[in-house]
């Protein structure tokens, strides 16, 4: 396979929501946002970031999308989960961020740190689609640091008609 | 001709009886004084042939004191009580038996047959018993029409010149009838009855007779339809053929106008090319409304399409944005390097050709997750901005597709509102401008023809009825007059030989006449066949009884003279000399001349006959005491007609 072919291969498999640094700063964006700047104030599941990316990055107003959209983001996510999982092990390893086991909760918990992140990387005007959709979704689907994931994609998916297996 | 012999007559009662001997043929004398029964005989032997014998009757006591009369008590109140009476017709010999009270008669024939016949006709729809006697005697039964009412001959008229009695006024010649009355006792029921003994032709006479009254009653009957339609539809002074014509006539006017108001429908086509041409209009119309909808149905599907297309932009343009976004990203986090690994961190990579980081062989064609560098990302978003243009392209072309749509849309509602407001307006113009005025004056025209047409076919079932009724009235007039020919003619034949037969009547009328006791001069019948004795001039009381014999027996003198007189040879005399005259046994025997005069030639045989005489005691002639059969005493030696049984 020659480096074009090669090349080609890899163009082909670029799936934009699925590549890393596109989760990342999605992910790095929602955690700013909402204010995960320390240990006090960590996210408690970062799952809950796996559903909420596709929106993030498109659109929050959930009324735009039918139950066969919502139902694919849903699927979708199950994936961006792992995905995310490996991501966190990089940008831990980087410093961006830290993580924390609650094994009350068995989740992982992590919250910025944002001294160590670039400053101009919270370019407002860059991300502003990104950021008025975060406010959005705060807003509109009331979430917080701690708010329960299993309650989250039950107010998202399965109130919309998306049958949902896994939390 | 038929002849009539009583051979025997019994009476049988519970507290009565009598029984005759036997009579003959020729003079039987019942000799008797006052009140021994021999008017009883009488009684018994008309009684017998159907008569009605007023003292046989009970007196109904619920009626009127008045009407009370007299009653042979005898007889009335005697039970279980019968006449029989031995007859011989034309040698058959009959047992006619019936009870008193009864208005049944029982006859016996010789071979032992019994029938009842009734004696009423108004009570019996069948033969009654006088058809039948009449009929053996061959003497035809007839109806007279005398204007509301109908008479039937009957024996008991025929009786009334067989039987010389005692009640009847003497001048009146005829026995009076039992129910008499103005039609029973007219003249031309007296009339008929002598006619009918005389005979010839007088049975096809009065069935003619009858005839033609029925045809002048039926001739009556038309008139009477045919003058009360003409008395209510006074008008119709035409004829059923003139109706006709001119119900024709109209008929063809209407056809005329039918066909005319066709040819001028026909003439003016151009109406009906305004329609060809209106036609013509409606089918664009349709294709345009066709093409209007199916444009409409493609610009949809294309603005279906578009919309697709620009959601597909719109994912593609964020796409481009995001991965511009992961650049700036990877640029500022710098996350994969490949400097540092990225699970531990460690400076030191080690990565052998070929191996994956967990150290199992893999091709670098195999991989499923790629680590792009900024100068990939940036050949991805080259490549997708190329497929963007692509995509905008087709987004241009349906963006113009749809202007074009539009302009069609737009050009065939233009096309679709001018060809409506034409055919709107052709249509007004073809209301407006159509000719209907003639054609409503040809419509006129026939709904008034059709109106004459009508009237006419009215006035033609009138006339059709009158036609009706008039042709009935002549059939039967025609009927009638025919008949009336015929009858003249039969009166004429029948006039001719009546005549001659009156002349044979008078000769020996007048024969006996002037032998009688009355001494007449000159003696005949007139136009009503009675007695017309010397001229009219008065003769005594007592002349009478002679007048009245006489005929009698001129009447047995015919029947025995001439075969075609339908008298039954049969004659019954009750105590004639009972009314005055001096000298009965005188005239009694006159019989003798009266036989004489029956012969044709002076060496014939006297013909078989019947005589029943009563007669006082001292009036028998001498030379007939031979003949005496029954001899009653009452009042010396109390021989009486009824025996009391023991």
């Amino acid at each position: 396979m020659n480096i074009s072919q090669q090349f080609a291969k890899k163009r082909i498999m670029f799936i934009p929501t699925e590549d890393y640094n596109f989760l990342a700063y999605n992910l790095l964006l929602f955690l700013n946002e909402l204010g995960c700047h320390s240990e006090k104030t960590k996210l408690r599941d970062f799952r809950k970031v796996a559903y909420l990316i596709e929106f993030i990055s498109s659109s929050a107003d959930l009324d735009t999308y039918d139950t066969n959209d919502l139902s694919k983001i849903y699927l979708r996510a199950q994936l961006k989960k792992k995905l995310l999982s490996h991501l966190l092990i990089t940008l831990k390893n980087k410093n961006y961020l830290d993580i924390s086991l609650n094994t009350t909760h068995k989740t992982i918990e992590l919250w910025l740190k944002k001294e160590n992140i670039p400053e101009d990387f919270f370019d407002k005007e860059k991300f502003s689609r990104e950021l008025f959709n975060i406010k959005k979704l705060i807003k509109n689907q009331k979430i917080t640091k701690v708010s329960l994931l299993k309650k989250m994609v039950n107010d998202i998916f399965t109130t919309r008609g998306v049958l949902t297996w896994e939390v | 001709m038929g002849s009539l012999i009583i051979k025997k007559v019994e009476y049988s009662g519970e507290k009565y009886f009598f029984s005759s001997p036997e009579f003959t043929t020729g003079i039987n004398i019942i000799k008797g004084d006052n009140g021994s029964g021999k008017s009883t005989l009488s009684f018994f032997i008309e009684f017998a042939l159907g008569g009605n014998i007023e003292v046989f009757k009970k007196n109904d006591p619920t009626k009127n004191k008045k009407t009370i009369k007299e009653e042979y008590k005898h007889i009335t109140e005697d039970k279980n009580n019968f006449v029989l009476l031995t007859v011989s017709i034309d040698n058959e010999t009959f047992k006619f038996k019936r009870f008193i009270g009864q208005n049944d008669i029982f006859i016996e024939c010789i071979n032992g047959n019994v029938n009842s016949y009734c004696i009423d006709r108004q009570h019996c729809k069948k033969e009654i018993f006088s058809d039948w006697l009449l009929d053996k005697l061959e003497i035809k039964k007839f109806k007279l029409n005398l204007g509301e009412t109908s008479w039937y001959f009957n024996f008991n008229d025929v009786f009334r010149l067989l039987y010389y009695d005692q009640d009847t006024e003497l001048r009146k010649i005829y026995k009076k009838p039992a129910n008499d009355n103005f039609v029973t006792d007219s003249t031309v029921i007296r009339a008929s009855i002598f006619e009918t003994l005389m005979g010839n032709s007088s049975d096809d006479y009065f069935l003619k007779m009858n005839e033609l009254n029925d045809s002048k009653v039926k001739r009556k009957e038309a008139q009477v339809l045919f003058e009360e339609f003409d008395k209510q539809n006074p008008d119709l002074k035409l004829s059923l053929k003139e109706i006709n014509i001119e119900r024709d006539m109209f008929l063809d006017q209407m056809k005329k106008l039918v066909d005319s108001r066709n040819i001028y429908q026909k003439e003016h086509i151009q109406v009906d090319e305004k329609f060809k041409q209106l036609e013509d209009k409606k089918k664009e119309l349709i294709e345009f409304q066709i093409l209007d909808s199916q444009t409409k149905l493609k610009k949809k599907n294309i603005a279906i399409e578009k919309a697709r297309i620009s959601r597909l932009l719109e994912k593609e343009q964020n796409e481009i944005e995001s991965i511009e976004k992961t650049i700036f990203t990877h640029e500022k986090l710098n996350l994969f390097d490949f400097k540092i690994c990225p699970f531990c961190a460690s400076k030191n990579i080690i990565k052998e050709e070929n191996k994956c980081i967990c150290g199992n062989h893999i091709e670098e064609s195999s991989y499923e997750k790629f680590l792009y560098d900024t100068g990939e990302y940036n050949e991805i978003i080259k490549h997708k901005n190329k497929s963007l243009e692509t995509i905008q392209s087709a987004l241009d072309s349906y963006t113009k597709q749809l202007e074009t749509f539009d302009r069609e849309i737009q050009e065939i509602e233009k096309n679709i509102i001018e060809l409506n407001s034409f055919i709107k307006k052709a249509i007004e113009s073809i209301e407006y401008s159509g000719n209907t005025q003639i054609t409503n004056d040809i419509d006129n025209k026939i709904a008034k023809v059709k109106d004459e047409i009508f009237k006419f076919s009215k006035l033609r079932d009138l006339y059709s009825l009158k036609e009706k009724y008039e042709s009935n009235f002549n059939k039967k007039h025609e009927r009638y007059q025919k008949r009336l020919k015929e009858l003249k003619i039969l009166e004429n034949t029948y006039k001719k030989s009546h005549g001659t037969i009156i002349d044979n009547f008078n000769i020996i009328y007048k024969d006996l006449m002037i032998k009688s006791s009355c001494k007449a001069k000159t003696a005949q019948i007139d136009d009503e066949y009675m007695p017309f004795v010397d001229d009219g001039v008065y003769r005594e009381k007592s002349a009478r009884v002679s007048i009245r014999m006489m005929y009698y027996f001129t009447l047995l003198t015919m029947s025995l003279k001439y075969k075609t007189i339908k008298h039954p040879k049969f004659l019954l005399m009750d105590t004639p000399e009972d009314a005055g005259s001096d000298n009965i046994t005188e005239n009694i025997g006159l019989l003798d001349r009266a036989l004489e005069l029956s012969k044709n030639t002076p060496n014939e045989e006297i013909g078989e006959y019947q005589y029943i005489l009563t007669t006082g005691l001292e009036k028998c002639p001498v030379q007939y005491e031979k003949f005496v059969k029954l001899d009653f005493n009452k009042k010396e030696e109390g021989r009486y007609i009824l025996q009391e049984r023991n």
